[in-house]
């Protein structure tokens, strides 16, 4: 008796979370937004509307919806839900203090539905459960609901979010609850018994350990003994009288070569950038990946606009919404930071007097490698090419928007601008 | 502005004309202030189309420059031999001023009071866009 009730109630609160604009009815938009947000297959929309909507007038009423179910209709539920439309306008939680409620009532439903899934059945939920309530009904006796099935739900480590409450850098969990909760200690033993197991296992971690412990040296001199064993590694000239405890750092420094790089969303293989800066500021080139330093590489191409295979950083560029398919793109290998550092002149030959010869001739002007020509051509050709794909009329626009130079006009203000 | 070496021996219809204007109009308006004392570490600036404190966001961070002339000759970095009168004092937009988009920016050094009413360009990097 006490399960009916339970089972009835998963299906009101099932209900509920669709009907999003709390109007007592299902419409093919929150239909629609629902199966997008879980994932479902497009047939869910369909059957839904084909199952539960009696009167085919696009909206599911929820007598509709209980009579197609078998359930008796709660009355104080719907008059709460629609009680919720009313409320939900005046309150004055932010919008993100509700995603967060909302997101967290979501995950406690999953689990109430994870929980209650006996496992004979969940084969059959996962095929029929979002297409066929009806059957998930006749199943409702093993007390499941139409939320998501079982296998779609997600991992429990990735659904215990730790969320910052709006804005205040305060965070949901605590650091030790989500370790905790996600069950981080598994993985903090599993790393140690590695470590563990390699240490017995006696594969030497450095190179320093792998050298034997003595070196035989030869002795000098004709009346000493032939050779010596040497220690190879020395023992420290003084130990401290005191112990010392460094304090240890909690979390490794972060070197530049360790930083994360980051790419806007808005720069994508193809993108049309602007220059801002530099000696081809303004012109508008094309984006082909993001090297290892976190610097974009770009190219005019240069036939088109002069700008060669070049460096530039993200902060100096616009990113424009036009973008060139450029599919698959092969770059040449070599095409890395240290193609493009720049290389040190020779310095130290002023200083030295030796070298200062009134006859050497001044330091030579920057000679083009034959490599850069190389790279530079097979990479324009194929962007090149990319343009040429687009069709006659679109390519001479791209062409000319490609060399043609960004300014500011008067009258234009940047921050209306769509780029 | 240097015109960009695009003319190649067989191409020259690539005359590729330097571009204009890469920065936004501003003008400083004085220091950050209340009514009888002044504080010259902030100065405020106007910037040309900002009228609401909703349309600074874009040029937070943005780097400005007030560029003026000096009488002698100083070395232009970047090009050593090469010598020019201009001058230039770097600062960036840190924050809106009030409600009708003016700004307030901090430079390197302080801005010199000649500096009021005059140009401040408020460059478009480092850009978020």
């Amino acid at each position: 008796m006490a399960s009916a009730q339970d089972e009835g109630m998963d299906f009101h609160k099932a209900f509920l979370s669709i009907d999003t604009d709390h109007s007592g009815e299902i419409t093919v938009d929150e239909l629609q937004s629902y199966c997008r947000k879980m994932n479902y297959q497009e047939t869910f929309v369909q059957k839904w509307l084909m199952l539960f909507d009696a009167d085919q007038n696009g909206r599911i009423t929820y007598d509709e919806y209980c009579n197609a179910l078998g359930l008796p209709p709660k009355k104080d539920v719907i008059a709460k839900h629609k009680s919720q439309q009313s409320k939900g306008k005046k309150s004055g939680k932010t919008a993100r203090a509700v995603k967060v409620a909302k997101r967290r009532k979501e995950q406690e439903e999953t689990r109430v539905t994870v929980e209650t899934v006996k496992p004979p059945v969940q084969e059959e939920v996962v095929q029929t459960a979002a297409v066929a309530p009806v059957a998930a009904s006749k199943a409702a006796a093993a007390g499941q609901a139409p939320q998501p099935p079982p296998s779609q739900a997600p991992s429990r480590r990735s659904r215990i979010r730790n969320e910052q409450l709006s804005y205040s850098g305060v965070m949901l969990h605590s650091r030790a609850r989500v370790f905790q909760r996600k069950a981080l200690y598994r993985l903090a033993k599993k790393s140690a018994a590695n470590k563990l197991a390699r240490k017995l296992k006696g594969a030497p971690s450095t190179a320093a350990q792998q050298r034997p412990a003595t070196v035989e040296k030869p002795i000098g001199g004709d009346k000493n003994g032939g050779t010596r064993q040497v220690a190879s590694r020395r023992q420290p000239r003084s130990l401290p009288t005191e112990p010392t405890s460094k304090p240890r750092r909690l979390r490794p420094v972060k070197t530049f070569a360790r930083q994360r790089r980051r790419l806007r969303a808005s720069i994508q293989p193809g993108s049309v950038l602007i220059l801002l800066a530099g000696r081809h500021r303004g012109k508008r080139v094309v984006f082909l990946k993001q090297l290892a330093s976190g610097l974009l590489l770009v190219t005019g191409p240069f036939k088109v606009n002069g700008c060669p295979l070049r460096r530039v950083c993200q902060s100096f560029v616009i990113a424009t919404r036009t973008r060139l398919e450029l599919g698959d793109l092969r770059l040449p290998e070599r095409l890395n930071d240290a193609y493009f550092r720049r290389t040190k002149k020779q310095s130290k030959q002023k200083a030295s007097p030796a070298a200062q010869d009134p006859f050497t001739r001044p330091e030579a002007a920057y000679q083009l490698a034959q490599e850069r020509r190389e790279d530079q051509k097979s990479v324009d050709s194929q962007v090149m090419s990319a343009l040429v794909k687009l069709g006659r009329p679109d390519k001479k626009l791209m062409l000319g928007y490609l060399s043609s130079l960004f300014s500011l006009k008067s009258g234009q203000r940047p921050h209306d601008m769509v780029f | 502005m240097s015109n960009p070496a695009a003319e190649s021996g067989s191409q020259q219809k690539l005359q590729l004309r330097s571009p204009g204007r890469m920065y936004v109009k501003a003008v400083f308006t004085g220091y950050k202030r209340g009514l009888r004392n002044q504080h010259e570490n902030t100065a405020l600036l106007r910037i040309e189309g900002v009228e609401k404190r909703q349309e600074v966001d874009f040029y937070l961070g943005k780097r400005c420059a007030y560029v003026y002339k000096g009488k002698r000759l100083t070395s232009v970095p970047g090009k050593g031999k090469e010598k020019s009168r201009v001058r230039v004092i770097w600062g960036r937009v840190t924050r809106p001023h009030g409600n009708s988009g003016a700004v307030r920016a901090k430079f390197s050094t302080n801005l010199p009071p000649a500096a009021m009413g005059k140009r401040v360009r408020v460059m478009l990097y480092p850009s978020r866009i």
